[in-house]
């Protein structure tokens, strides 16, 4: 009994490893790393620039030494329609913020911190924001 | 022959006199018996433009002189038409837009100073009055503009003046035709195309204003990277000070215009709260005075009333149309537009007025709708002209 119970905890001990493993949760705290460095980055006005692909596409995000922020979407998702890429790929926005300010949102959502910024990618989010 | 006494005489003769005109008195006022009312159905009486509710049309005689500019003396003439809503009317473009004006009395027409866009510059026209003759038939103003501009004519003063013709006489004074109550659409869009129209000269105005902020913002930015690389302040280039100075011009004439379209958009809302047109430039006018809050307000208004249905179908499908989209983009068939509606807190019960609510830290759905703009797609019409016509409101 003692035995079985030993290896069944065993068992589940070597799930819940695996589980806590698995590619799409390592991807995610990947993710999660590389943005909290831009941010981290991006409130000191250090001049940086780095490439994320998450769950909607992949962005470009540049910060500046004179504290400007640059958002890119370089390529959205696969699944993504044809023509929404058309619209949207390679558009960018930008925002101005001051040394220590830098709202994290501008790279963790597509839509926080978005009314300082200006762009196409703005204008066009906000577009689509309006209806949904 | 014994001449008659004198004063039998003389007596004959007054009766006779007196015999003759009261026969020439009673002739009279027959005569005006008959004319007075023949005079009074030929001749109406006196017309108060200020009680009249519809279109009139006028040719109308334009003279600029833009010798103070440089230039000369014109003279054009164009039909133009006047919107009357009793105490109040728009008169169409003589040169500098339409403009709308009150009746201080029954025929004098009160148009209030502002200031217009007139590419390159601008101009800040003086208030003026029109007035209109009692049969109808004509009417006259003259009006002053000062102009700036970034050209070489920098900045000159000139004048307007101009007198239109009707030769329809008062309305109704011709046939009598049916009286047909305008439908709540056109009473309203007569009453929103002058606070419009200068909403149109408005927006550009605070673009402008953005515009001049952010380049003086980044200059701002350099200059304390390089006070805190160096310990100095970059020098300030004569643009960047040229920039402050039309900076603080912009916000002067933005706060004195957007009071003034205010009113006029407020007069439609008092009598229909729930105005598309109204409702929706209101959003524009109070996002560009950075009033937020109030300005979501408004754009909810605007698309949540019963008449928006239509209105939001041509904003979707005229931004669909004006992207290369075959549909307005969904939750279901994006992936982005899902994640954008993932990524809106979710939204506060809102109506017009409603507050934000203060202890919250998270911004709210009507703060994510701060920067909303309506795109127009210039080679589509939408189907209202009055609604939302063929202008970009892009920031």
């Amino acid at each position: 009994m003692t035995a079985m119970f030993l290896s069944g905890l065993v068992l589940l001990t070597l799930f819940a490893g695996c589980v806590s493993n698995s590619p799409n949760s390592a991807s995610q705290n990947a993710i999660v790393q590389e943005q909290s460095a831009f941010i981290a980055a991006a409130k000191n006005c250090t001049d940086t620039t780095v490439t994320i692909t998450d769950a909607v596409g992949t962005f470009r995000y540049t910060s500046s030494d004179n504290c400007v922020f640059t958002k890119t979407l370089v390529r959205l998702n696969q699944s993504e329609m044809q023509k929404m890429k058309t619209m949207l790929e390679g558009k960018n926005m930008t925002c101005l913020y001051t040394k220590g300010n830098f709202d994290p949102r501008l790279v963790t959502s597509l839509v926080g911190g978005i009314e300082y910024c200006s762009g196409d990618l703005k204008d066009d989010i906000t577009n689509l924001m309006l209806f949904t | 022959m014994q001449q008659p006494p004198q004063g039998e005489y003389i007596y004959t003769m007054e009766f006779s006199g007196q015999m003759c005109m009261s026969k020439c008195a009673l002739v009279f006022i027959i005569i005006l018996f008959f004319m007075v009312p023949v005079a009074a159905q030929t001749t109406p009486p006196p017309w108060s433009w200020n009680t009249y509710s519809g279109t009139s049309q006028w040719m109308v005689t334009i003279t600029e002189d833009q010798s103070g500019c440089g230039g000369g003396v014109t003279t054009t003439q164009s039909s133009v038409s006047i919107q009357h809503n009793l105490t109040s009317a728009v008169m169409g473009d003589i040169g500098h837009g339409p403009a709308t004006g009150t009746f201080i009395s029954g025929n004098i027409l009160h148009i209030p100073g502002r200031t217009v866009s007139d590419p390159p510059g601008s101009s800040t026209l003086s208030a003026y009055d029109i007035f209109f003759t009692t049969d109808c038939s004509a009417f006259t103003g003259k009006y002053s503009w000062d102009y700036t501009g970034p050209d070489t004519v920098g900045a000159c003063t000139g004048t307007t003046s101009f007198s239109g013709t009707n030769s329809q006489g008062c309305p109704g004074s011709n046939e009598v035709t049916p009286v047909v109550s305008p439908t709540p659409v056109d009473y309203y869009a007569s009453m929103l195309a002058g606070p419009h129209a200068e909403l149109l000269n408005y927006l550009p105005l605070c673009d402008e204003r953005d515009r001049l902020q952010h380049d003086i913002d980044v200059f701002n930015a350099a200059s304390n990277l390089n006070y805190r690389l160096t310990g100095k302040y970059l020098d300030e280039p004569p643009d960047i000070t040229q920039d402050r100075a039309l900076l603080n011009q912009d916000k002067d004439k933005i706060k004195t215009m957007g009071s003034e379209i205010e009113n006029g958009y407020q007069m439609v809302l008092v009598k229909d709260p729930n105005n598309f047109q109204a409702n929706w430039d209101m959003a524009q006018l109070k996002k560009s005075e950075g009033q937020l809050a109030v300005g979501i307000g408004y754009a909810k208004t605007a698309l949540n009333n019963n008449v928006a249905g239509n209105e939001a179908d041509a904003i979707k499908r005229d931004f669909a149309e004006g992207n290369n989209l075959d549909d307005y983009p969904s939750p279901g068939n994006s992936n982005f537009v899902a994640t954008i509606g993932n990524n809106l807190p979710s939204a506060s019960q809102n109506v017009y007025g409603t507050s934000l609510p203060q202890t919250s830290t998270e911004p709210s759905l009507l703060s994510n709708l701060w920067n909303f703009e309506i795109y127009v797609s210039p080679n589509t019409a939408v189907k209202d002209g009055n609604l939302v016509n063929q202008m970009v409101y892009s920031r």
